[in-house]
């Protein structure tokens, strides 16, 4: 894969995952049903929940994990590709390179709870979990950011732009 | 967003535009593939979604917003976005958002209420919502949009209800029956209650919602009432208690159908009247208006009228009339008898009466007073009629009372006659005693009216008298008791006989003494007095007065003037000869004695005063009276002799005796004229008065008599046997007896008789 390839992918999945973005938070993920109760969750509702119920750590740590950490790491990726080619600040973007890709290992943390959830939470008429469509857009933009960040390779953060080779 | 989306599109183009790099630009069809689909799917959330609406509810719990739903017929419509309280907290205000299928609930005719979970013995409601929490539900009936709604405090019953057919009850009190409750025709449910409330004019009501399919079975000439959740019927057949239903027994329950020809259909919406049971349903004919004496036991709605001892018809409403001094009622039947009732129509209030004609009524005291109906013959159609109050023999008092004939009876005192007491003639009864009171005179008397066809019975000379309650008559041998009637035995009685020859007056006689019996009745002459020396065993009233043994009279009054008992009597008609100047009059008293026993009978029967008749033609009033023991001695008719003796332990009373055989007796002992002599007289009954001749010699033979020794000893006392004395007589033989001897004869009585007395042996042929 080319360089120019890569550079180009890379863009469009983090162009993907920002759109992707918007019906991953605003669709419910799952619904939980209580004894009838059929509760449909979104990821910043199931914080808010968590928040109501006085779960406050917790919430912020769902809060921070599951719906700000996707949107900082497309930020991030973007800011990077923003600045392909340009010599500002290349050990900076080396050093977040590295942490994105360290991250990107528990990025799909969220879907595998999900998935164990769905799979344990069938109680019957009493309770069940399942996943919603919310859920596929989420991982797909986890995945999304997970490629991009992988398809940007560390050596890219080194090119400089075709303009300024010439 | 969707707006956003092209832009970022276009933003990268121009950047692979500028860069030239077209080769690789199949890349992007990640983020259009990812646009496409949320786009798409953006879109038909917002196209899914229909109009945003406010519920206004009193109170509105287990609603959350985002997470309660609104379903319609089962079917989730909505989903409640905010739950609000409004400025002045009086009521709760929920935002629904619509789904778009379901935006037609967003129009004005939509009821919308919260369903919460119903426990009741009657109804198991809303159960799903205990478990997935209350929801708001809506029926509609369609009609322009509208987004303010206010909801419903209650679960309606019909959440369905386009075309339903409704009809309202009315009444003046609606019994137990609440909403829900089951409407029933002839056992089949067709509806339920849907409202009970208040009308416009403030009377309660009922709104039944009657199924489509059975709207057929409400006529117009229906007629509704309420199923009595529990009766307890207490009748002939004993103690019965009737359960409905459970759900009868809680809710209540409404019974209609129609009697007579079925009516036409009955339009939606169209009102009843609300009957108070079945039966008030059931007599829904024509209306009568009955006026009754009084009012006693009638209760409007309840006491019914009988025909034939079968319920058709109850009283609808009792009002005293203080105008006419009656009661008023309204009554109706059942439709198919409204043909028979007319003015001839008799209704009587029929209710316990116990009397002597017996005991009627007695199931009036378990069922309560009701109006006997008999219908008449030829009456006219009328639809206002007179009642009776009172048994049918009080009915014909009435009756008689205006067409008899009332006379008035006198005495000096009524025991034991009442009011409705008999009058008797010859063992009928042809009147009845209407009134016992004073009259001016301070003399005790009787209205008495007797019956129509027997006023020829009374004449001048009827005379009446009280019959006592039991007669008992104990005459020689025979003891009878006389019964009346047994009416007469508790109401006493009045009976009246004409005696003599019937007095034939023109102007009729309405007023008549009341004699205490009937020999008083009987005993119609004037008065006469007698004089007694001796007035023991005279009872007024109840002495008779005898001639030959046979009653003639009545002892009327017993008074004592001075030494003498003087006795007022009367004589029956027909024996004026006892009337006579030269009646004798004697009291007969029992006496015994070892002679005999006579007036014995005057022991059961009392003493009573034999008559004998006078020849004189010169009525008397005033007799003087004598006191003898055997009425046969009385008669004066024999032969009287004196006898002069010196002294004589013989008294009246000593019988004479000729041969051994008593003959006669000695009735007076009296001194002679100059003190000398005692003189005895004598009657010698007439069959035997031809033994006395002139020379006849009387001895006293009275005591015992002994010889001891030479000497001849004389017990001078009373014998045993003969306490007054004996005295006997012997005529000579014919050559010697001299001629028959006259009335007022004197004779010497001898103390003992002499040798040849003994041996006289006349023959003397009786005068005969």
């Amino acid at each position: 894969m080319s360089p120019r390839l890569r550079l180009q992918l890379a863009r469009a999945l983090v162009v993907t995952g920002f759109i992707l973005y918007l019906p991953a938070n605003l669709l419910p993920v799952m619904t939980i049903t209580i004894t009838g109760v059929v509760e449909p969750l979104t990821v910043m509702g199931g914080v808010q929940e968590l928040y109501h119920t006085g779960l406050v750590p917790v919430a912020g740590i769902v809060f921070l994990a599951s719906g700000v950490l996707p949107v900082v790491k497309l930020l991030i990726m973007a800011w990077m590709l923003a600045l392909h080619g340009s010599d500002q600040s290349r050990p900076l973007r080396m050093a977040l390179h590295a942490f994105l890709l360290k991250i990107g290992t528990w990025a799909m943390i969220d879907i595998f709870l999900l998935s164990i959830l769905t799979a344990v939470g069938q109680l019957g008429i009493l309770a069940s979990v399942r996943a919603e469509p919310g859920a596929l857009f989420y991982s797909a933009l986890l995945v999304c950011s997970i490629l991009a960040v992988d398809i940007y390779k560390p050596y890219m953060i080194w090119q400089d732009s075709p303009k300024k080779a010439q | 967003m969707n707006t956003e989306e092209p832009k970022r599109e276009k933003e990268d183009h121009g950047e692979i535009v500028a860069t030239h790099t077209g080769n690789i630009a199949w890349v992007w069809i990640f983020p259009i593939l990812a646009a496409m689909v949320a786009g798409w799917l953006f879109w038909k959330q917002w196209e899914s979604l229909g109009p945003k609406i406010e519920i206004t509810f009193e109170d509105a719990p287990g609603i959350q917003a985002g997470k309660t739903q609104l379903l319609y017929r089962g079917v989730k419509s909505g989903s409640v976005e905010a739950v609000e309280l409004d400025k002045d907290l009086n009521h709760v205000v929920v935002k629904v958002q619509l789904e778009a299928f379901a935006a037609e609930l967003a129009s004005k005719n939509t009821d919308f209420w919260i369903e919460r979970p119903v426990i009741s013995l009657t109804e198991l409601n809303g159960l799903e919502s205990i478990i997935q929490g209350n929801s708001i539900q809506a029926r509609t009936q369609g009609g322009p949009p509208e987004t303010q709604f206010t909801g419903l405090n209650k679960q309606p019953l019909l959440p369905l209800e386009k075309g339903a057919f409704t009809i309202r009850l009315q009444s003046k009190t609606i019994p137990l029956i609440n909403r829900g409750a089951p409407v029933y025709n002839r056992g089949i449910k067709v509806g339920v209650v849907r409202k009970k409330g208040f009308d416009e004019k403030g009377r309660p009501t009922l709104d039944l919602y009657i199924d489509k399919e059975y709207r057929s079975t409400v006529r117009t000439n229906s007629q509704f009432w309420p199923i009595e959740a529990t009766a307890l019927q207490l009748g002939q057949q004993g103690l019965k208690l009737d359960i409905a239903g459970i759900d009868a027994l809680i809710q209540g329950g409404i019974s209609f159908d129609h009697f007579g020809e079925p009516g036409a259909e009955a339009a939606s919406n169209s009102v009843f009247e609300f009957s108070l049971n079945e039966f008030d349903a059931r007599t829904c004919g024509k209306t009568f208006t009955v006026l009754f004496q009084e009012g006693r036991g009638l209760i409007a709605g309840a006491t019914k009228v009988c025909y034939l001892g079968h319920p058709i018809g109850l009283i609808d409403s009792v009002e005293a009339v203080p105008a006419s001094h009656s009661v008023k009622t309204t009554m109706r039947f059942y439709p198919e008898y409204d043909a028979i009732v007319d003015s001839a129509t008799k209704l009587s209030l029929v209710c316990p009466r116990i009397s002597l004609e017996g005991v009627t009524g007695l199931d009036t005291l378990i069922t309560g007073v009701y109006i006997d109906m008999q219908p008449g013959v030829g009456g006219k159609p009328a639809t206002e009629l007179l009642g009776r109050t009172i048994s049918d023999r009080e009915w014909q008092t009435i009756q008689d009372e205006r067409n008899g004939m009332l006379l008035t009876l006198y005495a000096h005192k009524l025991p034991t006659i009442d009011k409705g007491a008999p009058v008797f003639h010859r063992g009928l009864t042809v009147g009845t005693v209407l009134k016992k009171s004073l009259d001016s005179n301070d003399r005790a008397t009787l209205q008495v009216v007797i019956k129509p066809e027997f006023r020829h019975l009374i004449s001048g000379n009827s005379r009446f008298w009280r019959i006592p309650a039991t007669s008992v008559k104990i005459g020689p041998g025979v003891l009878h008791v006389e019964l009346e009637s047994v009416e007469a035995l508790l109401q006493g009685g009045v009976q009246f006989e004409s005696f003599g020859t019937s007095i034939k007056s023109e102007s009729p006689v309405s007023e008549f003494q009341l004699f205490d019996d009937k020999k008083t009745a009987q005993a119609e002459s004037t008065p006469i007095r007698i004089r007694f020396d001796n007035g023991r065993g005279l009872v007024a009233g109840r002495s008779e007065l005898r001639y030959l043994g046979v009653p003639v009279g009545i002892v009327e009054n017993v008074e004592t003037k001075g030494q003498y008992v003087w006795v007022v009597a009367r004589l029956n008609s027909g024996y004026d000869a006892l009337r006579s100047q030269d009646a004798v009059y004697s009291v007969v008293r029992p006496n015994i004695s070892l002679q005999g026993i006579t007036g014995l009978e005057t022991l059961v029967s009392g003493v009573y005063i034999e008559c004998t008749p006078g020849s004189s033609k010169k009525m008397a009033t005033s007799f003087v009276g004598k006191t003898t023991f055997d009425s046969e001695e009385i008669t004066p008719t024999g032969l009287s002799v004196k006898l002069k003796a010196e002294g004589s332990p013989i008294n009246p009373g000593a019988s004479i005796y000729y041969r051994g055989i008593s003959v006669g007796r000695i009735t007076e002992k009296t001194l002679s004229m100059d003190g000398r002599d005692v003189l005895l007289t004598g009657v010698i009954n007439r069959k035997y008065s031809h033994l006395v001749h002139e020379n006849t010699k009387f001895w006293d033979a009275s005591g015992l008599k002994a010889t001891v020794g030479f000497l001849k000893f004389r017990i001078q006392t009373g014998s045993v046997i003969a306490p007054d004395g004996q005295v006997c007589f012997a005529t000579p033989d014919n050559a010697a007896m001299g001629p028959a001897s006259n009335d007022g004869d004197t004779f010497t009585l001898y103390s003992e008789p002499q040798a040849d007395w003994a041996k006289w042996n006349p023959s003397i042929p009786t005068k005969e």
